[in-house]
Order: structure tokens, then C-alpha cells, then sequence
């Protein structure tokens, strides 16, 4: 007999947001639910945490901006106690000579760049608009569960794109056509003059891959970005960090009856007669449920967890093609006091600075890091959480936030000498902004990519368990085979951000795999 | 007033197979070619008795149903195919590549057991894939932005031919034409040297490095060609009989024969234009030419830039011009040795050496070629090929001494800190020649005379602008219905009865004589002639 608390309707194996939000909707349905966290913590990188006593901040992301409201309404995250510190944060590219400039369609912020350029001040009104067009065509894609290639709704699905693409005028369809194939460089150079902005412009796109912007595929990657946020809730950064993101979403859980259990690493799947009957962990455990959904890496999770004997051996292979590389790193900083960045409005100390002053800085970061280098001169995206947010450091005491982008996973010569120049490097370059930053720095820790995938179970330090570009998108993501969610095992789904759409704070794996669960079962 | 059907600018590879097609279709067609003989590996001595192509490494490149469908056998044409040649490595290892699959599949075994058993998949895959892509490169690119019945139709089939496709089967397709070369390679191979020599051969001359997203497409190059001209993943090398003109030869004999002319030294000027369209050519000798439709086998921007007024052309026309990237990176080395060169590397009588040598970095050392490249710096580890075509055609040297036609992959047009002077010129020489020298000893000491043209001499001598010998970078977003750019893929131009007919249109350079052969098919059309054929 089957004890009570061992047998449930579904189990979720991991407690990041996407396991936490399937684990939700999946309780919300009326299912009970048990949640399976191997660490002591929920939320895998998205966590807040010390730097050193009483200077907390964000571990990983630390910005909230592709949430849908839907699953924030769904959730009733704000019932559960997600305030936000500041919303709509707004972007400011740093220009280490004169002029910062605030990204943004605003007349107020784009006189700033009509001061340098008044053809580029145009010129943005018109590109962003561009990219929104061709955005928006994308972005009904990522609310629903990917068609299956080959199958039956293949054709209908094919020609349903078809279809939409003609409800675009000549000029926008010619606009997508030629955008779409290309890299964000000749895109930038080719609409732009100002370093600065392009430089900008380039890191927005590119931040969290592993492409240059020179590179075929970041035009795409950054229109599905843009995409994924025209559903979001505005660039946001939650009150307690994003810590505080994930307990709200563990409120909602287990306020829709889900049991969580944290330090229960799941060792392996139960199977029987490829049917899927719940899970082992570590410690021997053994728990049931007709319906697995994981969360972890898709790689991890069928070859790991289920075992690769059971699965067939080309969807084996494909598997562990799957690219599933990052090149992006965390700086967290504990300062004594706010550093003066030269030329920033007091008010606009709180914003999302990007430091990239130019494409070339970009280019010259992305080729040192494919020799396992890290840039000269590294492109940063920084944020100065407890500006906003002063639950964060003691009295007039601030933390620091920094994700440097194209940090090579593996150094040359090995990161055991070059973390602490890496950290130099990084000062340096932000000092050129912030002369007095090294002087009020009490702390700090770096994690590298390595870190990530140590830490936090993300093969290669990719925060997407799986590189965003065309051949992990949509119905290829992991593997066309795996794209809806479902596996071949009856009952055992993916949810975590290797499933479509993606990683990005968003849960929407964990929205659509909890649907495709729920609708089988139905069916079943 | 005396008027031809058509007349073709520049006697390149594309401009004589447009010329060649259109002669079939009826049409009274003439070719103006700027300098002494048609360009396409045009050879010229490099001292007194050594003859080897000026521009190119060889004729590779040459389809073999291209050849057949011109009957260019018919008018003198003999090709001698050889194998894809052998990539040197640093380490002093060396990986060949043969027509025949035995062989190749042995020499493969000497890396790895898997790779030998894996190259079969390989091989086979990538047919498939240029079985898939063929039709697409012998048809006409309609502009897909456009709006009407037909293209919709166009539209929904290929939407069908998707959904048709089973998924793993899209999948794989996807992965060639967005992936790196070097992710894709490593999806069948584990061996560094042979997935380099892969690379190798399929990215010379391109601007992309093997780290590249969308470098893997390249790949298809060598298979391109399927009937005769793989070898092993590398293009078979082909060295026409009699010499590099043979085949320009050949071609000029096929228009002849068919009613058409080619008339070299004459430089076409301007064009001339009535009320906006294209009524004929005018000479630098100020004679005029009048024709139904003229055809340009120069570059797109030495077409517009240079052919046209400006103020002719639509508003926001030049500027889309000016964006299409041409970038050379391409230099030729031309060499007279008194006696054979030696490649210890390679064992003695094998006939690899004689489909060329490639002196390939592995894949990292390839990717930061391409880096510098862009970052415009003077090359430091370029990649080298080198054919010594007189190992196999005797009567291009002396007895008993040899050419070596050479080509330097990474070479930018312009210098991030000033001009090519004459010394950074000889820096250039001097790093090919010992780094060819790293492999065959002694051959400093055997060369009588040497020439190195860098792009920007390229494009002074043939006019193709930066010395791009693509005739436009070939990105994705300047391929297909993209190339030039969308509204202008289908050969025809803002100026009525003036057609593109050179590399700058679709499919580039990725079959030789493709595009002219289907600027010939709309140009048939559009006079109304039977149809011209169309070789892919």
C-alpha cells in the first residue's frame, strides 16, 4: 500500500522559478503537487544573498522584465507579497567622455541623442519601431505551446505564418526579411552612427549568449528577446531582490496545496513499461505520481535522471548535440557608500547603467573571450539595486550588481590565476565612470560561468539551459522530439527553461508544460 | 542604326555563360571585356615561360553540368580532375583528400576508426542537403515581399515542402545553415586535423571564421559539384588543358559558333539611357552601342556606383548599394621555381599533391585569421593554399621547373593604421613564402620570381571592387532573396532593360556561372526569345 504523503497527483523535480510556477498552475488545477529542490534553496541562481554580513543582492539575474502580467495575475504574486522597489527602470548607456545617454523613445531622453546625432535620434524612433513590428509577429508564438514538426499541424501551422505575414505591409515584410538572417552589428552599423548607442545596442541584444555581434542569428535572437519582453511587466526590480521573486512564488505554491521539499536531490525517475511512475531521491526515497514534470536541464533530465537506455539512441545523440554554452559572469560588490559616477543625474542612479562604449568594444570582448581571454575593456550591464531598494545594505551603504558578458568559460592557462585580475579589470573599467568605486569596495564575489553550472546545475554556465538561437527555438527547443513538452515516457514532461521559450525570467515553460500536463491527463 | 539584342559588361565567368545561354536562345549578343582576355583565370607569365592564372588559385570551382550543358568540350575543352590536395599541419601531419571513397575512407582511418565509419553519414548528409538546395539555386529568386497571387502561391508551397519534412529532417537542416563549422563538424567528427582540413577547404575565401555561426553552410561547397567534382569534402581541383585561358577560350569559341561576339579592350563607360531606361553602352573610345538589354557582370556597386549618374537611379538607391558589404580578403601570390618544390609532409608520388596544398591553422588559429581580418590588421597566421599546376600541365614552365599559384586567405583591403606600402607588402611575401617554406625546405632558394597582388590590386587589374572576389560578402542576409538586397533578387533593375548578371545576384558565388545563367533565362524571357537554359 501506497503511504499517503508518498503518492501525489505530480511531482516537480527543481525549485527554480520555472519548476516553482509548473508546480503552481499545477496545484491551482486542483492536482497535489510535491516539488523536489536538490539545495537547501529555492530558485536555483535567482536567489538573494549575502556578499558579507548585512549587504544582500540578487545572486544571478537582477532584473525582472519578461514576466507576463498573466502569470504574475494567475499567481496573484502580489498576494503573496512581490513588491517591486522600482518599476520600469530605465536604461542609460555610459559614455566614458561626455554624455550619458538614456535609452528611450521619450522626446525628453532623445534630445540627448539628438545632441549627438539628430539623424540618429530619427533613426531610433525608426528602428525601435522596426523591431517592435517584427517582434510583435513573434511574440503570439511564445504564448502557446510549439506545433509538432512532421506531424499533422505542421502544414496548417506553416501556412498559418504565411498567412499573418501578409497582413504586413510591403515595406515591413521586406524590413523582416532582410533583418531577420543578420547580425546585430552590420544591423547597428548600418542605422546608426553613435558609438555609444551602438555599442549599446549591441550588448541589449547580446547579453547572456555566446555570439558576437558580427554573428548570423543575433538579429533573431534579439527580436525573440524583444518578444518575450513585449508580454512582461516593464523592467522591474522586486523589493528584497530576487529572492523575494522566488518566496512569492513559493507563497502561491503551497498556497495552492503544493508540498516543498528543499535538500532532495531526485536521483532518478521511476519507470515502468515506459510509463513514468515518480521519482527516487538521493537519500532513497521513493515517491509516486502518474505525472514528472522536470525543470531540469533537458539533457540532464532524460539522460540523467531517466537514463539514456531510455530513450531512443538518435534522440540520445541530438540530445547531447544541444549546445548549452554562457559567457556571462556576476559581479556582486558590498560598497561603504554610493560611488559618484561622473555626469549621472542623482535620480538616475538607480537605473540600469550598460557599459559598452562602443561596437567595437563588443566585437574586441567577444573575440579575446573565443581565445579564453576576458576583454581588455569588458561590456557590462551594472545595477545599483539598493538605490531603490534600501532593504538591501545598511544605512547609506549600497551593493553593486554587475554582469559582465563574454567571460570565457574555460580560461586560458585556467581561471585559478585570473579571477581576481578579471575583478581588477572590471573595477578599472568601472573607476573610468566611478573614480571613487575601488575606494568604497568592502567586499565582493565573482561567479563564473563554471560557478553557474556548479552551483546551480546549468550546464556550460548557460542561464538557458540551452543557447537561444534558430536551431533551439520554438519547435526545435531542446529537440523537435522533446518540443511540446512531452517525452516519450507517458507522464514525464519537461518545464524548465531548456523547454520553449526559453530561458529569461518569464515561467512561461512552467506555464506551458503544467497546460500540456494537465490537457493529457484530461485526455487520458 | 545597328541594334543587338544584348550586350554583357565584363567578360567574367558569369558574363560569358549569360552571353553563352543567350546566344543559345537566338539572340545577337556581344560581350565588352575591359582588358586584353576574358577574366575568368586569366593567365599571364610571372617570368618569361611560366605560365598560371593572374587572379585565381585554379579553376575549381568549374561545374561539371555547366561544362555539359554548354558543349564546351565541343569547342576544345579538356579538364583534368584531380583530387581535393592535402592540408599540411604545423606538427608536420598532413590529411588529403581523394575522389575515391575507398581511399578516402583509409586515409580518414589513420585519424580515427570513427571518423572513416562517421564520413560515410557525412558525406551523404551533405549530398542530400545540396540535393535539397539545387532547384533553389537554378531558379530565379522572386521577391518575397512583394504582394501578389503568384508569390503567395510560392509562399504556401514552400510552407507545404516544410510541413512535408520530417522533423529531425528540418532540424538537420536548420543546424547546416545556422551553426558554426566547427559546432556542425563536430557532430560527426572527433579528429582536430580532419575536421580542420574540412574547414579548411570550405572557408577559403570566405569571411567567415569556423567559429562563425552560419559558417557550416559552406561546407556544402565542395559537394556542390556531386556528379564529379567532391573529393573527399574538398572541391576537386581542375586544371584545364593548355593552359588557364582554355577556358575562356572555350566559352568565346560556344558564343561564336552560336551568332554572338566578344570583343576585349573595351571598356564600357556609361550607360546609355532614354527617358530611364538602358538603350545601350557608350565606350572609353566614345563609341556607342545600342541594345534591347544590357547585362552587367561587374559587381553590383561598380555597376551603379560607376556605370550610372547618380541622380538616374531612384531615391535611397545608391545608399542601399552603398550598404551591400563587399569586402576582399584574398591575396595572390604568383611564383616561378626553378625546380620542383619538395613536401617531405607528404609521401613521395602521392597524388594528393597535385589537387594543391593547404597550410590550414586549426580551427581556433582559422577563426582569429578572420578576427584580424576584420579588425583590419596586417595577417599574422593567414591560411595558404598553393597549386602547382605544372606538376600535371608540362608546357606551363620550362622542363624541369614549376609555378606555384598561391592564395592568401585573410588580407584586408585596407590597413587599420595607414596604407599597404611597399614593406608591409614584402612582410605579406615574406611571411607566405616561409610559411611555405616551413614545409618544403629549400624553397627560398628555388624561386625566380614572384608577384604578390593584394586586393586593392585585385580590384585596380579586374575592377572587382575591395578585390571581393565574391562580389559580395556572402551572409545570410545577402543571400537568396536577399542578394543584392529583397526587391532586386530576380536579376532585373530599377532601370528598365539593365539586368545584373554577375555574382552580386543570387546564387553568388556559390555555383560558377549561376548567376549569369539565370540573368540569361529572364533576359530570354523578357525578349521574347525560346527560353535559355538554365545549368545549375
Amino acid at each position: 500500500m501506497l503511504l499517503p504523503d508518498r503518492s501525489f497527483d505530480a511531482i516537480v523535480i527543481g525549485g527554480g522559478h520555472n519548476g516553482l510556477v509548473a508546480a503552481a498552475y499545477l496545484g491551482k488545477a486542483g492536482r497535489r503537487v510535491l516539488l523536489l529542490e536538490a539545495s537547501p534553496n529555492l530558485g536555483g541562481p535567482l536567489a538573494t544573498a549575502e556578499i558579507t554580513p548585512d549587504y544582500r543582492v540578487s545572486t544571478g539575474a537582477h532584473l525582472i522584465d519578461m514576466l507576463p502580467r498573466r502569470v504574475e495575475k494567475d499567481l496573484k504574486l502580489a498576494k503573496h507579497g512581490l513588491r517591486y522597489a522600482a518599476r520600469y527602470v530605465p536604461t542609460i548607456a555610459l559614455n566614458p567622455t561626455n554624455g550619458h545617454l538614456v535609452l528611450s523613445r521619450r522626446k525628453r531622453d532623445l534630445e540627448l541623442l539628438r545632441k549627438k546625432s539628430p539623424r540618429d535620434a530619427d533613426a531610433y524612433l525608426a528602428f525601435t519601431k522596426r523591431m517592435r513590428s517584427h517582434a510583435a509577429l513573434l511574440s503570439p508564438f511564445l504564448d502557446e505551446t510549439p506545433f509538432a514538426l512532421g506531424g499533422e499541424g505542421a502544414r496548417a501551422a506553416f501556412r498559418k505564418i504565411v498567412w499573418r505575414s501578409q497582413r504586413l505591409n510591403a515595406a515591413s515584410r521586406e524590413a523582416l526579411l532582410h533583418d531577420l538572417p543578420g547580425s546585430i552589428g552590420d544591423l547597428l552599423d548600418d542605422t546608426f552612427e553613435t558609438s555609444i548607442l551602438k555599442g549599446a545596442l549591441a550588448l541589449e541584444a547580446l547579453l547572456g549568449t555566446v555570439a558576437g555581434p558580427f554573428d548570423a542569428g543575433t538579429v533573431l535572437r534579439s527580436i525573440y528577446r524583444k518578444a518575450q519582453r513585449l508580454a512582461g511587466i516593464g523592467t522591474s526590480m522586486p523589493e528584497g531582490g530576487m529572492g523575494a521573486f522566488i518566496d512569492a512564488l513559493a507563497a502561491a505554491a503551497m498556497d495552492m496545496g503544493v508540498a516543498i521539499r528543499t535538500s532532495s536531490p531526485v536521483a532518478r525517475i521511476l519507470v515502468e513499461d515506459d510509463i513514468a511512475v515518480g521519482v527516487e531521491t538521493a537519500a532513497g526515497e521513493i515517491f509516486h505520481a502518474p505525472l514528472v514534470l522536470s525543470s531540469a536541464h533537458p539533457r540532464a533530465t532524460m539522460i540523467g535522471l531517466l537514463g539514456a537506455n531510455r530513450i531512443d539512441a538518435g534522440l540520445a545523440a541530438r540530445l547531447s548535440r544541444a549546445s548549452t554554452r554562457g559567457a556571462t559572469a556576476k559581479l556582486n560588490l558590498a560598497l561603504s557608500g554610493l560611488p559618484t559616477i561622473q555626469g549621472l543625474a542623482p535620480a538616475e542612479y538607480g537605473a540600469r547603467l550598460i557599459v559598452a562604449p562602443s561596437l567595437a568594444d563588443v566585437q574586441e570582448a567577444y573575440a579575446q573571450s573565443k581565445q579564453g581571454l576576458f576583454a581588455s575593456n569588458p561590456v557590462m550591464e551594472v545595477t545599483i539595486p539598493s538605490v531603490a531598494d534600501p532593504t538591501l545594505a545598511p544605512p547609506s551603504h549600497h551593493v553593486m550588481s554587475i554582469l559582465i558578458q563574454y567571460v570565457p568559460y574555460e580560461a586560458a592557462g585556467g581561471w585559478a590565476d585570473s579571477r581576481d585580475r578579471l575583478i581588477d579589470r572590471v573595477i578599472e573599467t568601472l573607476s573610468i565612470y566611478a573614480p571613487d568605486l575601488k575606494s568604497r569596495i568592502i567586499a565582493g564575489e565573482l561567479l563564473l560561468p563554471a560557478d553557474l553550472e556548479r552551483k546551480f546545475g546549468l550546464p556550460g554556465g548557460d542561464w538557458h539551459h540551452g543557447e537561444l538561437r534558430a536551431d533551439q527555438l520554438l519547435m526545435h527547443r531542446p529537440v523537435p522530439a522533446l518540443a511540446q513538452y512531452r517525452t516519450p515516457i507517458a507522464g514525464l514532461y519537461l518545464c524548465g527553461a531548456g523547454s520553449h521559450p526559453g530561458g529569461g525570467v518569464t515561467g512561461m515553460a512552467g506555464r506551458l508544460a503544467a497546460k500540456a500536463a494537465l490537457a493529457e491527463r484530461r485526455r487520458a | 542604326m545597328q541594334r543587338r539584342d544584348a550586350i554583357v559588361i565584363g567578360g567574367g565567368l558569369n558574363g560569358l555563360t549569360a552571353a553563352a545561354c543567350l546566344a543559345r536562345a537566338g539572340a545577337d549578343v556581344l560581350v565588352l571585356e575591359r582588358n586584353a582576355t576574358p577574366g575568368i583565370a586569366a593567365g599571364y607569365e610571372v617570368a618569361p615561360g611560366f605560365r598560371l592564372p593572374r587572379y585565381s588559385l585554379g579553376t575549381s570551382n568549374l561545374p561539371a553540368r555547366l561544362v555539359a550543358d554548354l558543349e564546351l568540350t565541343k569547342y576544345g575543352l579538356r579538364l583534368l580532375r584531380l583530387d581535393g590536395g592535402v592540408s599540411l599541419f604545423p606538427n608536420g601531419s598532413s590529411h588529403a583528400s581523394y575522389r575515391d571513397g575507398v581511399i578516402h575512407r583509409r586515409e580518414l582511418s589513420r585519424f580515427s576508426l570513427r571518423d572513416a565509419d562517421n564520413w560515410t553519414r557525412y558525406r551523404r548528409d551533405m549530398l542530400a542537403a545540396v540535393h535539397r538546395l539545387r532547384p533553389l539555386l537554378s531558379r530565379v529568386m522572386s521577391d518575397p515581399s512583394r504582394r501578389s497571387f503568384a508569390n503567395l502561391r510560392r509562399l504556401l508551397s514552400a510552407a507545404d515542402a516544410l510541413a512535408a519534412m520530417r522533423a529531425n529532417e528540418l532540424h538537420d537542416m536548420t543546424r547546416l545553415w545556422t551553426l558554426s563549422a566547427a559546432d556542425f563538424l563536430a557532430g560527426y567528427f572527433e579528429t582536430e586535423e580532419v575536421k580542420t582540413h574540412l574547414a579548411a577547404a570550405a572557408l577559403a575565401g570566405a569571411t567567415l571564421g569556423p567559429y562563425a555561426p552560419s559558417s557550416a553552410r559552406f561546407l556544402l561547397r565542395p559537394f556542390m559539384d556531386e556528379t564529379v567534382g567532391a573529393s573527399g569534402g574538398a572541391p576537386a581541383t581542375v586544371i584545364p588543358v593548355g593552359g588557364p585561358e582554355a577556358i575562356a577560350a572555350a566559352f568565346v569559341a560556344d558564343i561564336k559558333a552560336h551568332g554572338g561576339e566578344v570583343r576585349t579592350e573595351a571598356e564600357v563607360t556609361d550607360i546609355v539611357l532614354r527617358r530611364g531606361e538602358a538603350r545601350g553602352v557608350a565606350l572609353a573610345n566614345g563609341e556607342e552601342i545600342y541594345a534591347r538589354a544590357v547585362l552587367s557582370d561587374l559587381d553590383l556597386k561598380r555597376t551603379f556606383l560607376a556605370l550610372f549618374p547618380w541622380k538616374e537611379l531612384p531615391e535611397g538607391f545608391v545608399e542601399r548599394v552603398g550598404r551591400f558589404r563587399m569586402r576582399g580578403i584574398t591575396a595572390k601570390v604568383n611564383i616561378a621555381l626553378d625546380a620542383p618544390p619538395l613536401f617531405p609532409g607528404v609521401a613521395e608520388g602521392c597524388p594528393a599533391l597535385l589537387g594543391g596544398i593547404r597550410l590550414a591553422n586549426a580551427l581556433g588559429g582559422m577563426d582569429r585569421a578572420i578576427d584580424d581580418w576584420r579588425d583590419r590588421l596586417p595577417p599574422r597566421m593567414p591560411m595558404v593554399e598553393a597549386l602547382i599546376p605544372s606538376l600535371v600541365d608540362r608546357s606551363l614552365a620550362p622542363e624541369g621547373k614549376h609555378v606555384m599559384s598561391v592564395c592568401v586567405h585573410g588580407v584586408p583591403e585596407t590597413l587599420h593604421d595607414g596604407p599597404w606600402t611597399a614593406e608591409r607588402r614584402d612582410d605579406l611575401t615574406d611571411l607566405v613564402v616561409t610559411r611555405l617554406a616551413e614545409q618544403s625546405p629549400g624553397l627560398r632558394d628555388r624561386i625566380l620570381a614572384l608577384e604578390t597582388l593584394i586586393p586593392a590590386d585585385i580590384e585596380a587589374e579586374i575592377g572587382l571592387t575591395s578585390g571581393d572576389f565574391a562580389q559580395g560578402e556572402e551572409t545570410l542576409d545577402q543571400m537568396f532573396f536577399n542578394r543584392p538586397f529583397a526587391g532586386m533578387s530576380g536579376h532585373e533593375t530599377p532601370i528598365r532593360n539593365f539586368y545584373l548578371c554577375s555574382a552580386s545576384g543570387h546564387p553568388g558565388s556559390l555555383v560558377a556561372g549561376g548567376a549569369g545563367a539565370n540573368a540569361a533565362a529572364v533576359v530570354a524571357a523578357a525578349l521574347g526569345k525560346r527560353g535559355a537554359h538554365a545549368p545549375a
